[in-house]
């Protein structure tokens, strides 16, 4: 069994990791000043002492997800040094050590935060520690800067629009911890950073993900210009000390894009889709529950046999399919337009990333359940009068379908 | 790496293996069969195909699999290739086999106890006098159809115009009940043309009344499934029985690689679970299925031919609806065929020959990927069809295929599908002839309806190693031993002299039986 020490398991992310490692069958041991919950052991560990040699006694590896939040030039070279002494150390018992960086770390960096951690990885690197630089962390608990604008959002109901509109990386927690647990032991990892973020995005645009997906509420959006955010942020800081001067907002606003495609790749990690990151259990159940429901109501309307669209996820994974498709919500909404969509031409297609392929294996396991057998086999004593409605209920059906079908067929355009 | 040496040794387990098995460890002799099946068909559970869509709530674990692996292959026109718990049955022949196919052909083949007849092999039918080529003449052949047709329990006896056809009924048992839809059918017989178009009861194997462990079809409808009853015979009770003769062993999970002359009889090499397996033999019966047993046995010849022809009945499946029973909702019927026909002079005088069935045990959604509509829209409209409605298949003869088995460098073997010239005419007037058959039985054959498997469907794959009066070198003496290869005997359907439309499992077991006898008469032991 693995045994890691992680410094900052209490944190956002490392109370996420702190799980994750378990659940992979690591024990993990926390070191800070107070003892992580869930953690198999402590040992105490403060940033501003000296670093005992006995504190990575026999562990298999080291995290460090520890920041300092306080101000302060003393605390920042503290930090530095701290680091530095750690990868030291790690390096010369060849214990594999970890650093969680920022996507905001860099020499020339406007926020005081961005400037240590480019400091740590220069320290640290050279030793043989890897480093991490995440993008912007969602995802799981409402903590960090996830947790201010969530909970921001869900408390006033409005929601920021700033002007312009800086781009961001996003990462989900559960994803950000697989890539650390990944790259931990990777010989070929040591002395280099890696860069674990999704594609680059509208930072508006993620906050109204929040809004639609974690909060499901409607908010206002509210325009607000950054050069004016930027004044009063200054103002609230002279007035109530740096912790919320303009300084993030910076960070933010002058971020610069990694390129995350190839290290990912590297480390077999793939970002989950945003819309699923952001539901409560992380997944993409919710999205592919609505997609599984349009499918089977586009068979028969109805809310019976709800066996087949709570299988519906379980059927898509089994064939390596986690990712809903992008189907357009009116589509969604209104089923019967996706059946004018089952074209007989179309139904030679089987892959599952398709809708037709998808639909096709729908179809199939709407079949499988026993609430709708009915809709498959008549049962009863049969009628020449049941027989001849039902007749006519298909011919009034394809005709609605024939009918339906360009107009489908142009919004899924427009979907794409 | 072990070595065993026995006096004969016999590849596959499936309906020719395990016939020949039998009739050796009946006379006494030491039988040693090996099988490459690992696992075998899971079963259905217990119950009416119609009670159980209305009640079975885990009935997606025998419809899909636990995995739902049978949503995976939609391409196959046969929906047995979709049972889950037959999936084993078919999983990785034709890697185990070195075989590949190229040109659409369609390799199907079996790694399991009782070999493909776990999935079909239930249609039987006595070859004539044109059919059994070398073969008509010897009694040995006639003894041996009546021995096995009485192992396998038949039934489907009728005074009707297929009795010669068949030539089975005094070898069975009364037919099955027919559903309404057949029945109606059934009672119209004598408004067709007698010499052109003949409907009669299917003659098949499935039993009618109780015989020791398998009891008599009930009418369940699970034929597709899986039968819980055993009422429709497979070679895998023959195989249970054989494993509990004392004088038999039967080796499963070994997969024959190759056959090495030695200086007194075989050396075959064999492997199992990645372990090489040696067995010494006098005598080497082949029976791995037909296109496994031809790569063994031109892999063995010191110098093969280029290619050699494999013929299989080229198919077609199609729907025929009957008016009259607008109305009527699904009744539990036999899953198998009920009635068959015989299309007579398709080709160059010979007869097509088909099997209509009912649809109530099958699946709705394999009929409604056909449809030409919406399935919303024709959901409501096959369920008042299919209560309407047979389904038929079509066999023509394997004269029509052209299929070339060709032995590459690396010991593997392809097939390349091919058929002959006439064959698209064939299918066009085979499909207006049944049009025109079936609509004097008071029947409509469903536009589009008819369509045409792709080349080796069937799975009938057969006569790679024919049996000739004069046989060149890869071909089979009428006592079944490859001429070029003594010792080695072919007793699967490689060795049939031709494939006629006719159902020919019957054939196989037949012929391997007789051959098996032989091998006793010429060792001077009188067979049981």
């Amino acid at each position: 069994m693995r045994k890691v020490g992680v410094l900052g398991a209490s944190g956002y992310i490392g109370s996420v990791l702190l799980r994750s490692m378990q659940a992979r069958g690591w024990c993990v041991v926390s070191l800070g000043r107070r003892a992580a919950s869930g953690a198999s052991a402590h040992r105490p560990v403060d940033i501003g002492k000296p670093l005992q040699e006995s504190v990575i006694d026999g562990l298999d590896a080291i995290v460090h997800l520890a920041a300092n939040t306080d101000s302060g030039n003393d605390s920042h070279a503290a930090e530095v040094s701290f680091a530095s002494a750690l990868a030291e150390m790690a390096g010369r018992c060849e214990v594999p050590l970890l650093f969680v960086s920022s996507q905001a770390a860099s020499a020339t960096a406007s926020s005081q935060y961005g400037r240590t951690k480019a400091a740590i990885e220069r320290e640290i690197l050279p030793k043989g520690a890897i480093a991490i630089r995440p993008g912007l962390v969602y995802g799981g608990q409402e903590k960090g800067l996830f947790g201010v604008l969530a909970s921001f959002m869900r408390r006033t109901r409005l929601r920021p629009c700033l002007l312009p509109s800086p781009l961001v990386q996003a990462v989900h927690v559960h994803d950000l911890c697989e890539a650390i647990s990944s790259v931990l032991f990777l010989p070929s990892a040591k002395g280099r950073w890696f860069a674990v973020a999704g594609r680059p995005m509208q930072f508006n645009g993620f906050l109204r993900t929040i809004a639609a997906r974690r909060l499901r509420m409607t908010t206002l959006p509210v325009p607000v210009p950054i050069t004016v955010l930027r004044l009063l942020l200054l103002v609230a800081g002279r007035l109530f000390g740096p912790k919320i001067g303009a300084e993030r907002l910076d960070s933010l606003t002058s971020l610069k894009l990694m390129d995350c495609d190839s290290d990912m790749e590297e480390l077999g990690i793939r970002m989950r889709d945003l819309r699923d990151g952001l539901s409560r259990s992380g997944r993409p159940y919710r999205r592919l529950l609505s997609e599984g429901t349009a499918l089977r109501r586009s068979l028969f309307g109805g809310n019976r046999g709800l066996w087949a669209v709570r299988n519906y996820p379980r059927m898509l994974v089994s064939h390596d399919q986690t990712l809903a498709l992008d189907l357009p919500t009116i589509v969604l909404r209104f089923p019967r337009l996706l059946a004018a969509l089952d074209s007989p031409k179309d139904r030679s297609e089987t892959r599952a990333s398709t809708l037709m392929g998808r639909m096709n294996m729908m179809y199939r396991l709407c079949e499988a359940g026993a609430k709708d057998a009915a809709k498959f086999i008549a049962p009863g004593q049969g009628s020449f009068a049941r027989s001849a409605l039902a007749l006519l209920i298909v011919g009034f059906s394809e005709a609605q379908s024939l009918a339906l079908r360009p107009l489908v067929r142009i919004i899924a355009k427009g979907q794409r | 790496m072990s070595l065993v040496s026995i006096p004969s040794l016999i590849i596959g387990g499936g309906p020719a293996g395990t016939s020949a098995a039998l009739a050796l460890a009946e006379s006494g002799q030491a039988v040693h069969l090996i099988d490459a099946g690992t696992r075998g068909i899971d079963l259905p559970p217990e119950g009416r195909y119609l009670d159980l869509r209305f009640q079975d709530t885990a009935q997606w674990s025998w419809q899909l699999g636990q995995d739902f692996q049978s949503l995976r292959d939609s391409g196959s026109v046969s929906p047995k290739l979709r049972v889950p718990g037959l999936a084993a049955i078919f999983e990785g022949y034709a890697e185990a086999n070195q075989l590949r196919a190229e040109r659409g052909f369609q390799l199907l083949g079996a790694l399991a106890g009782g070999g493909l007849s776990n999935a079909w092999g239930c249609g039987v039918g006595l070859f004539d006098a044109s059919e059994l080529g070398p073969l008509a003449a010897l009694k040995q052949m006639h003894s041996s159809y009546a021995r096995v047709a009485a192992r396998m329990g038949l039934s489907g006896s009728s005074e009707d115009s297929l009795s010669s056809y068949f030539g089975l009924d005094d070898l069975s048992d009364p037919p099955l009940p027919l559903d309404y839809l057949h029945q109606a059918l059934w009672e119209r017989r004598s408004k067709l043309d007698r010499n052109d178009f003949l409907l009669g009861r299917a003659r098949i194997a499935v039993l009618t009344r109780d015989r020791e462990e398998r009891l008599a079809c009930d009418l369940r409808g699970m034929c597709l499934w899986g039968c819980r009853r055993h009422a429709t015979w497979s070679a895998s009770h023959d195989l249970n029985r054989l494993r509990r003769m004392p004088n038999a062993r039967v080796e499963e999970g070994v997969v024959a690689i190759e056959l090495r002359r030695e200086a007194e009889g075989w050396m075959v090499r064999g492997r199992s679970d990645g372990e090489e397996r040696l067995y010494r033999a006098e005598k080497v019966l082949l029976a791995a299925g037909t296109v496994a047993s031809t790569r063994l046995a031109l892999d063995a010849l010191e110098s093969p031919p280029e290619s050699v022809r494999l013929l299989s009945n080229p198919m077609a499946a199609f729907m025929v609806v009957q008016p009259r029973m607008f109305g009527k909702v699904h009744q539990p019927s036999f899953g198998l065929a009920q009635l068959s026909y015989v299309l007579e002079r398709v080709s160059e005088g010979q007869s097509a020959f088909g099997n209509l069935f009912s649809t109530s045990g099958l699946p709705v959604s394999e009929f409604l990927k056909y449809l030409p509509i919406t399935r919303r829209a024709g959901l409501p409209l096959l369920r008042t069809l299919l209560p309407m409605g047979v389904v038929g298949n079509i066999f023509l003869p394997g004269s029509l295929s052209a299929h070339r088995a060709v032995l590459n460098g690396d010991r593997s073997m392809t097939i390349q599908a091919g058929a002959s010239a006439d064959l698209p005419d064939v299918y066009r007037s085979a499909e207006k002839r049944l049009r025109r058959g079936f609509r004097k039985l008071g029947a409509w054959m469903l536009p589009g309806s008819f369509v045409a498997g792709q080349p080796g469907a069937d799975i009938h794959y057969a006569g790679t190693l024919s049996i000739r009066d004069e046989p060149a070198a890869h071909e089979c003496k009428v006592s079944g031993e490859i001429a070029g290869l003594p010792g080695v005997y072919a007793i699967d359907g490689a060795s049939l002299p031709m494939l006629p439309a006719k159902a020919h499992t019957l054939t196989i077991v037949a012929n391997a039986d007789r051959i098996a006898r032989g091998l006793l008469e010429r060792n001077g032991v009188t067979a049981s």
